[in-house]
């Protein structure tokens, strides 16, 4: 007797119990994914929040000074009037600033290196002092 | 176990133990691949040549396997020699990381207890980095504003370096990290040391002078809330004092077990601030320890040399953030001198910043083919800056 066709497209080949319970699998699947996902995804973002935590302590201590602005700084300016640019504030212009505050990276390091060991000090605070005539 | 300078210089500063069990979490986040893996769940070990130091496999490592050279004994030797005058410098971070270790919850500001604690540690002078940090931008703002005016061909800055756009430099991880993967762009690096180095160059020269001490007498430690700063302290070319500007760098973590040793109550100590001369620190120099501390940092007082004006509200929101790479644009109206010298009314000064440096990749990717829309750009090696730096107290939340 023939197979009497009882579907209108492809058969499929599962049982409606067979679909109905793969069908709760997925479901239950995606829903403990998500459940697993995001409870992760909360962990890292707990386990990071010491970062954040962190960030704000440094933030709280700017707002809490007096003086918020570099250029400010009592001791800096001190510093510049009577060393890196005695008279006034110079910065990044004077021997001193040069050697103290400066350097240098890759193939000009060798060269740094001997500059600073054959040059002195005192003959860097020399000749701020010289340049500091043309300068002022 | 100590270490010498030179030995730090050939074999770097971060080392992974016999007993690692080859988990692979601190490969993950090395920014540089520096860490290499033979097989699955075989010991890992670190690659000099790649390693910038950063100590971000040291601080993940769920089971304590990584170690940082120690130069403690060298400090505690120093600070026990009376012929020795031992000046010492705290970075801004380390005090919203210290008292951790004392048992608080992150997100404490242990700064006074940090001052007093040092003091009663016998260091001669403790001073505060952020001092220097105010000092680096004035140096740093200055060498930023000299590119600029040279790219826009005003007369009298024909002396500044060219190269734009500048990148900070105060990241010892990043600057190994540049002269390991970009040798052919450091031009772009500024030549403004870090606030630590020039703290150093100053305390063995100004500070010695001013204080009445023989240089060859002094020795000048920094507490970091990094392990890359004891590479850097170790640079043969810092020596512009004509003494090793910075003898010795000790982590956040050193700091904390020195107090411990010492038998000091951390938590009842009575806050203190930190010496004249070479301790004052504005706000600006406090949030170096931030990613995108560095740059409005330097924001305000560029704002201020070029407009002849405060900026409003003192604080820049759009470099705040933790996103690894972000950028912002300020524009600053220029005052006469500079409206006359360069023909214009304002200038808009656009900004990167980089947080982890494996994420400068893109940013550097523009620099090298010549289309950087930047003036300026801020590297820092660790995510979120220097507040998560391999030197600071171990967050055993993460583990």
């Amino acid at each position: 007797m023939a197979r009497i066709e009882r579907t209108i497209g492809d058969p499929k080949n599962i049982t409606r119990r067979e679909a109905v319970m793969g069908a709760g699998a997925l479901i239950f699947s995606a829903f403990c994914a998500t459940a697993i996902g995001g409870f992760a995804i909360g962990t890292y973002e707990k386990v990071m929040s010491y970062i954040s935590k962190r960030i704000e302590v440094l933030y709280a201590n700017d707002r809490n000074r007096a003086k918020r602005r570099s250029h400010e700084n009592a001791e800096c300016i001190e510093l510049y009037h009577t060393y890196l640019s005695p008279g006034t504030m110079m910065p990044a212009k004077t021997e001193l600033s040069h050697r103290l505050c400066h350097t240098t990276y890759g193939k000009n390091v060798k060269k740094q290196i001997e500059h600073l060991q054959s040059v002195s000090v005192e003959h860097a605070v020399e000749e701020t002092e010289a340049q500091m005539k043309t300068l002022l | 176990m100590s270490i010498t300078r030179e030995t730090i210089q050939s074999k770097g500063v971060i080392s992974i133990q016999p007993t690692c069990k080859g988990c692979d979490d601190c490969v993950a986040v090395c920014p540089n691949d520096a860490i290499t893996v033979k097989e699955l769940g075989t010991k890992h070990s670190i690659d000099f040549n790649k390693c910038v130091n950063c100590g971000q496999c040291l601080i993940t490592c769920p089971f304590g396997r990584i170690e940082d050279v120690s130069m403690v004994n060298e400090v505690k030797s120093a600070i026990g020699d009376p012929s020795k005058f031992v000046m010492v410098q705290v970075a801004p971070a380390v005090r919203a990381s210290l008292a951790v270790a004392f048992g608080q919850e992150e997100g404490v500001d242990a700064e006074g207890k940090m001052f007093a604690a040092m003091k009663e540690l016998g260091f001669d002078k403790v001073y505060d980095t952020t001092f220097s940090a105010d000092l680096t931008i004035l140096e740093e703002g200055h060498e930023l504003i000299a590119r600029v005016m040279k790219s826009l061909n005003v007369p009298g800055y024909e002396d500044a370096e060219s190269a734009l756009p500048q990148f900070t430099s105060c990241c010892p991880g990043w600057v190994r990290f540049a002269e390991l993967n970009f040798p052919d762009q450091l031009e772009h690096l500024s030549t403004a040391k870090s606030p630590m180095q020039m703290h150093g160059a100053v305390i063995k020269t100004y500070g010695a002078e001013r204080l009445g001490v023989a240089p060859s007498k002094v020795y000048s430690v920094a507490v970091m809330p990094c392990t890359a700063k004891k590479f850097e302290c170790s640079r043969p070319e810092f020596i512009s004092s004509g003494y090793n500007d910075v003898d010795a760098v000790i982590t956040t973590r050193e700091l904390a077990q020195m107090i411990k040793d010492a038998g000091i109550d951390f938590n009842s100590l009575e806050e203190q601030p930190c010496d004249d001369l070479m301790g004052e620190g504005t706000g600006a120099g406090v949030i170096f320890g931030n990613t995108g501390g560095v740059m409005e940092a330097a924001l305000r007082t560029a704002y201020a040399v070029l407009s002849g004006k405060e900026l409003e509200g003192i604080e820049i929101a759009d470099v705040r953030g933790e996103q690894g790479v972000r950028d912002a644009s300020v524009t600053i109206p220029l005052k006469k001198e500079f409206k006359k010298a360069t023909g214009l009314d304002s200038l808009e000064v656009k900004v990167a910043i980089v947080s982890g440096a494996a994420n400068v990749k893109s940013v550097m990717a523009d620099v090298a083919a010549g289309n950087s829309p930047y003036h300026f750009v801020e590297v820092m090696t660790c995510p979120g800056g220097c507040v998560n730096g391999g030197g600071q107290i171990i967050n055993h939340d993460i583990l």
